[in-house]
């Protein structure tokens, strides 16, 4: 999971799966229409403010474009789903929260993740065991305390289930419950078959929350061994917000939850209604009958901006707009075609004009606000359609022309398509754009049958140099939607995925960016920020690299 | 002719002392009030107590316009402009809606071309006479019932107790011919009057049509005006003969007079058509002017072998030149 | 004839419906197999063949297709429309839970509809080319022109944000209300059901603005033919007649009316069809929470089972208000009656 997104069109694929096997892990999360994809409109997330009529400051109210997809942690893979499912389940872990001091906080990236339903985690020195603590405070929404069992039942529900969280475990190496041992009541053990760096990190994806065992129990049945019909219904949470009503494709009703441990929330409810039209809830924001518009468009957001009473808070996050080409085919299989590609793009023109200014240009296929982007590492790529042609010339690529897939779904993208269109044009490339069907656009990616495509807010949900690599450019990577190739970028990723050593790690991924800005598999158009319209009384805003709000935090002004 | 007009009295009264319908200068058009269009433009008709008055015409002639004037039933549109139309010494034009339609059903009635089509097809045939004797008799539903199925039996319709509570399609041409006679004699009326009653009916079903009018009128006392097309249908039917042309009287008088002697040249000709002499086709030529583009003359000068320029210059007065015949026409 | 043939007809139109559905069913069937299969789409992006492949084989794709169309037909037979590979709840659920709300909305927007079409059609036929008829055709007209979602804006735009006479566009009843307690899914009805009458008027001003919007932009083809088939029967010679025959005029214009209901009915079913089936982007204006969104989400991730619920669906209400429409019409015209026997 995890994509982040920014708040644009993001979209967020995961990986859904229901099998998810190995599969991946990835971390680019995709924008653009995703498998699950959110419908056509794109969803970014979104988060809290007033209520309207009741008008205490206790409820929050969210207009959100669609009903969450399930309410069964196992199987969240759109990003409505992923947001409220991050809402409800305790997590393992959590970022540490850097206040920027605008009402806006952010998450460092910088530290590992520290305990959140846990105390602590420890590796072991051969990096192999994970010695995990639990809090002896932590408790379920109906009072009763949780302990090793608790987290046992997730993992085994993940593993049995096979759903999309299984990802979650199986990324670091977990596959059989036999790994997972419970030493105490209070203290957990995995057994890892290689030392992993992004234990912390993996922990902290909402697909990995906690379930409530006992109310899962009550719904298991003969044909739905681990409950989902039920969970996806009605939810089993365990963190700072529980249910209370959902009415699907009206509104779902969170209340605080009286037995949360941690921080108490700020509002008591937080209702999320369903207002399928980006352009109704823009306009509900204005009338303060709501107080987060959710799931909006770049263009719609930058419609809102200055409006009386609306904030729209931009924060500079991990996320890219990109131009993907097929690597191991004619034309692009060679490098200096891409490359000339990346000469004739106009970053600026793209960031300021298309985006609004709310995008930073690209400084490297790394994306710069990763913790791990090192600036140092040159990225040659100023638009200049002269050295563009020139490496057309000595490539013999003249005439140039090709097909480039967006997916209808992809607002940002298309408008992306165009400038870029009439930039190649210049240089006397041709570039054809095609719309499909957000669904089919899936579809052609995991068969790796466009020749290019765009795509919109493909973010990381994990901020880590192994978990990049392997989902997006290791040759056998899954989202390697390119088709990318380099024997150099795949020795980096296997010492990476043993490789615990922070400094260690600092230095290969410098070398995974250079080899990466020099092949340009992918070239990054833009680097937009994430993006949340509220009213202006709404604080607490916080941006983790998942892109998903956290209704906990969130606040009036003055309360 | 002008002069019958003012006093509303037609040029024809002396036919009977004291006709059971009157008309005098009728005059029905259409269209906007400041260019009018005529569709009748000097109706004059008498019809005694009793009598059986055949009108004949060309289609488009204005018969139906006619039946239709007498009623107060004009088409949307169509307005009659001047004239009188005495009915049992009240003028049915000035009379107010709610007692004209206390005559309409009641006291007139009408047989129409198209019977089937004349009945609301979505009700039973016995409910619309039981209907129309309820509404104009007030009587109780049964006994209105009951009438209709006596008056059907004695209209010679089979089983008429089913067949009353039958729906209009299912009823031949000449079986609803007499259902609609029937609904026109429910309320025992003054006057009947029967417009084409037996067009589009085969020749014998015709005849049978024709005997059922024929009796069943005579014996319910009514007076009947006939309207066809078919100068042998009135020859058949009738005591008077009046001929319409364009909306204008042209003949009038006794049946035998009329048909055996005509006075106006068109009458000579539609008895021509009907009866031509050995091995000829006779036929009238031209075609019957549209409404609208008449001018001061004989309505029939245009396509008359006798017209003078005082024909296409005047319309000619009805004149009454034998006892009881009047014409309308220039020559003798 | 009565009941014996009541019931022969009632069971020969069921008979056929269940045809009819059967065949759209199978239509569905093939249409999607035809597609493909959704495993991709269901692992995402991120699927591996071997993920891929093990999934085809518990969802059953890996069968023969016959086998998997007796199964299909099997689960259908039993009413199990299966469950949606995106939120893995069963499509009855999801349909129950969306389709009480479109219903409300057509009912109320056809039922408005009628109320306005009727009687001005009625009226436009008393005089046509008078002003009634030229004001109703102009209406008429922009209600035909006009997008449905756009004239839905302008509704909001003038009576929710300018004039505050009616509610914001957030759904059925304000944020964060609670519904009456659900008997029929319609929330009106639920309200009037369980003596609520606040939120009964609450309720009505939300479902005011879109029905409004839908019998504005659906029913003009029904004033139109209203109109046409008054004008007919006014004309007509059984008009004419019971004229003629001093019927008074109140019964006239009935047997008149009585005649032109017939094509009106066809009309106002197939109005209503239409209706139910098109009010994806008035649902969307108004935060509705009915089908329409759902549809096209369903559409737009090939998520199967959903799109055959929605289908069989909509093919059902089809059918049934065809069915109705033709009851009704039997009852009233004798001729169309003797055209089943």
């Amino acid at each position: 999971m995890h994509s982040t997104e920014q708040p644009a069109p993001p979209r967020r694929w995961r990986i859904g799966g229901v099998v998810a096997a190995m599969a991946a892990t990835l971390t680019l999360a995709a924008c653009g229409g995703g498998s699950d994809g959110d419908s056509k409109t794109s969803t970014a997330s979104a988060g809290g403010g007033s209520t309207t009529s009741g008008g205490g400051s206790g409820t929050l109210t969210i207009g959100v474009s669609s009903d969450p997809q399930t309410l069964d942690p196992e199987w969240g893979q759109a990003h409505r789903a992923n947001e409220t499912i991050k809402n409800l389940y305790a997590q393992w872990t959590r970022y540490e929260v850097i206040d920027n001091g605008d009402g806006t906080l952010k998450a460092d990236l910088t530290k590992d993740p520290v305990g959140e339903a846990i105390e602590s985690y420890t590796l072991s020195d051969d990096g192999k065991t994970v010695n995990i603590k639990l809090r002896p405070d932590a408790k379920l929404p109906d009072g009763e305390p949780i302990t090793a069992d608790t987290f046992l039942f997730k993992v085994e529900r993940a593993l049995e289930m096979n759903a999309g969280s299984i990802f979650d475990f199986n990324i670091l190496g977990i596959t059989k419950m036999s790994q997972v041992k419970k030493v105490s009541d209070s203290e957990i053990q995995f057994k890892l078959p290689n030392p992993s760096p992004i234990v912390g990190p993996m922990l902290r994806d909402q697909d990995a929350g906690l379930v409530d065992p006992k109310l899962v129990k009550e719904h298991m049945t003969d044909d739905d061994p681990w409950g989902t019909e039920w969970v996806a219904q009605n939810g089993a949470p365990t963190g700072a917000y529980v249910i209370e009503k959902y009415e699907p494709g009206r509104q779902l009703v969170l209340k605080a939850n009286p037995n949360y441990w941690g921080e108490k929330p700020n509002f008591e409810r937080v209702v999320l209604q369903v207002i399928p039209d980006e352009g109704q809830r823009a306009q509900l924001l204005r009338q303060g009958a709501i107080d987060i518009a959710a799931d909006m468009s770049t263009d719609a957001i930058a419609r809102l901006d200055g409006a009386p009473g609306v904030r729209v808070h931009s924060v500079p996050a991990i996320s890219q707009d990109q131009l993907g080409l097929v690597n191991d085919k004619p034309p692009f299989n060679d490098a200096r075609v891409r490359q000339a590609i990346a000469y004739a793009i106009p970053y600026q023109s793209l960031a300021d004009n298309v985006l609004g200014g709310r995008a930073a240009t690209p400084k490297g296929v790394w994306p710069q606000n990763s913790a791990w982007f090192d600036e140092s590492v040159e990225w040659p790529y100023a638009t200049d359609p002269e050295k563009a042609k020139q490496l057309l010339a000595e490539a013999g690529a003249e005439n140039l022309e090709f097909t480039v897939q967006i997916s209808d779904a992809d607002a940002d993208a298309q408008a992306l398509a165009v400038p870029i269109q009439s930039a190649l044009r210049d240089i006397g490339v041709t570039m054809n754009i095609e719309k499909v069907a957000a669904a089919r656009f899936s579809k052609n990616l995991t068969k790796r049958s466009m020749q290019a495509w765009i795509q919109s807010g493909l973010g990381a949900y994990v901020d880590d140099p192994y978990y990049m690599a392997f989902l997006s450019y290791a040759s056998t990577a899954v989202i390697n939607w390119t088709n990318y190739k380099n024997e150099k970028v795949d020795d980096i990723t296997e010492e990476l995925s043993k490789t615990v050593d922070r400094d260690r790690r600092q230095e290969l991924a410098t070398e995974l960016q250079a080899a990466l800005n020099q092949d340009v598999p992918i070239i990054p158009l833009a680097e937009p920020n994430w993006m949340l319209p509220t009213r202006e009384d709404i604080e607490g805003v916080l941006w983790e690299p998942d892109g998903l709000l956290t209704y906990r935090l969130l606040k009036r002004a003055g309360d | 002719m002008s002069a019958a007009q003012t006093q509303s009295r037609s040029v024809l009264a002396g036919i009977a002392d004291d006709p059971l319908l009157e008309i005098s200068g009728l005059v029905v058009e259409t269209g906007p009030a400041r260019r009018p269009i005529e569709l009748l433009r000097s109706i004059e008709l008498a019809i005694p107590k009793g009598a059986r008055v055949g009108v004949v015409g060309e289609s488009g002639s204005g018969k139906s316009m006619t039946a239709s004037a007498i009623l107060g039933v004009l088409p949307n549109g169509v307005r009659a402009r001047a004239g009188t139309i005495r009915f049992d010494g009240r003028d049915l034009m000035t009379l107010p809606e709610r007692e004209m339609r206390r005559i309409r059903g009641g006291e007139i009635s009408l047989v129409s071309q198209n019977a089937v089509a004349s009945l609301n097809p979505l009700m039973t045939v016995g409910a619309q006479i039981a209907k129309v004797c309820r509404e104009h008799t007030g009587v109780s539903k049964q006994e209105a019932w009951t009438r209709t199925v006596e008056l059907l039996d004695a209209l010679g319709i089979p089983e008429p107790d089913v067949r009353a509570r039958s729906y209009p399609h299912h009823f031949s041409g000449g079986m609803a011919q007499r259902v609609a006679i029937a609904m026109a004699l429910i309320c025992s009326p003054q006057l009947v009057i029967a417009d084409e009653p037996t067009t589009g009916l085969d020749a014998t079903i015709q005849a049978q049509v024709l005997e059922v009018i024929d009796g069943s009128v005579k014996a319910s006392g009514a007076a009947l005006l006939l309207i066809s097309h078919d100068l042998a249908v009135i020859r058949a039917m009738c005591d008077i003969v009046a001929v319409v042309y364009a909306g204008s009287l042209l003949e009038y008088g006794p049946a035998d007079e009329v048909l055996n002697r005509p006075l106006s040249p068109y009458t000579q000709g539609l008895i021509r058509c009907m009866d031509p002499p050995e091995g000829e086709i006779a036929f009238i030529p031209g075609r019957i002017p549209e409404p609208g583009t008449l001018g001061a003359g004989c309505p029939f000068a245009e396509r008359c072998d006798r017209a003078t320029d005082a024909c296409r210059a005047q319309q000619p007065a009805l004149r009454q030149l034998r006892p009881d015949h009047w014409v309308s026409c220039h020559h003798e | 004839m009565r009941r014996g043939f009541w019931l022969r007809y009632l069971g020969r139109r069921l008979l056929a419906a269940v045809l009819a559905l059967f065949g759209v069913a199978v239509i569905v069937f093939v249409v999607t197999r035809l597609l493909g299969d959704p495993v991709e789409l269901i692992l995402g992006q991120r699927a591996t063949p071997e993920q891929a492949a093990q999934l085809r084989a518990e969802l059953g794709y890996d069968d023969p297709l016959p086998q998997q169309f007796v199964r299909y037909i099997g689960d259908l037979v039993q009413g199990d429309l299966g469950v949606s590979n995106y939120t893995q709840r069963p499509v009855t659920d999801e349909i129950a839970d969306r389709f009480p709300a479109t219903l409300e909305l057509a009912l109320a927007g056809m039922l408005l509809g009628l109320l306005w079409t009727i009687p001005l059609g009625v009226i436009a036929a008393q005089r046509p080319g008078g002003w009634v008829d030229r004001v109703s055709r102009a209406v008429a007209e922009f209600g035909l022109a006009i997008p449905n979602f756009f004239f839905g804006l302008l509704l909001i735009l003038l009576f929710a944000y300018a004039l505050g006479w009616a509610p914001a566009p957030v759904g059925e009843l304000d944020i964060g209300a609670s519904p009456p307690p659900r008997v029929t899914g319609m929330v009106v009805v639920d309200a009037l059901l369980a003596g609520d009458l606040p939120t009964f008027w609450s309720a009505l001003k939300y479902l005011a603005l879109p029905a409004i919007t839908l019998a504005v932009t659906s029913c003009p083809p029904i004033l139109a033919l209203t109109r046409t088939s008054m004008i007919t029967a006014l004309r007509s010679d059984y008009v004419r007649s019971a004229r003629a025959f001093g019927l008074p005029p109140r019964t006239v214009r009935w047997y008149a009316l009585k005649n032109s209901l017939v094509p009106v009915l066809t009309m106002s079913a197939m109005t209503f069809g239409f209706l139910v089936g098109n009010t994806v982007l008035v649902e969307s204006v108004f935060s509705w929470p009915g089908m329409g969104l759902y549809s096209v989400q369903s559409m737009q991730r090939f998520d199967y089972a959903p799109v055959l619920g929605v289908v069989l669906l909509g093919s059902a209400i089809y059918i049934l208000v065809y069915l109705l429409a033709d009851l009704i019409s039997m009852a009233i015209d004798p001729r169309v009656r003797e055209g089943q026997t």
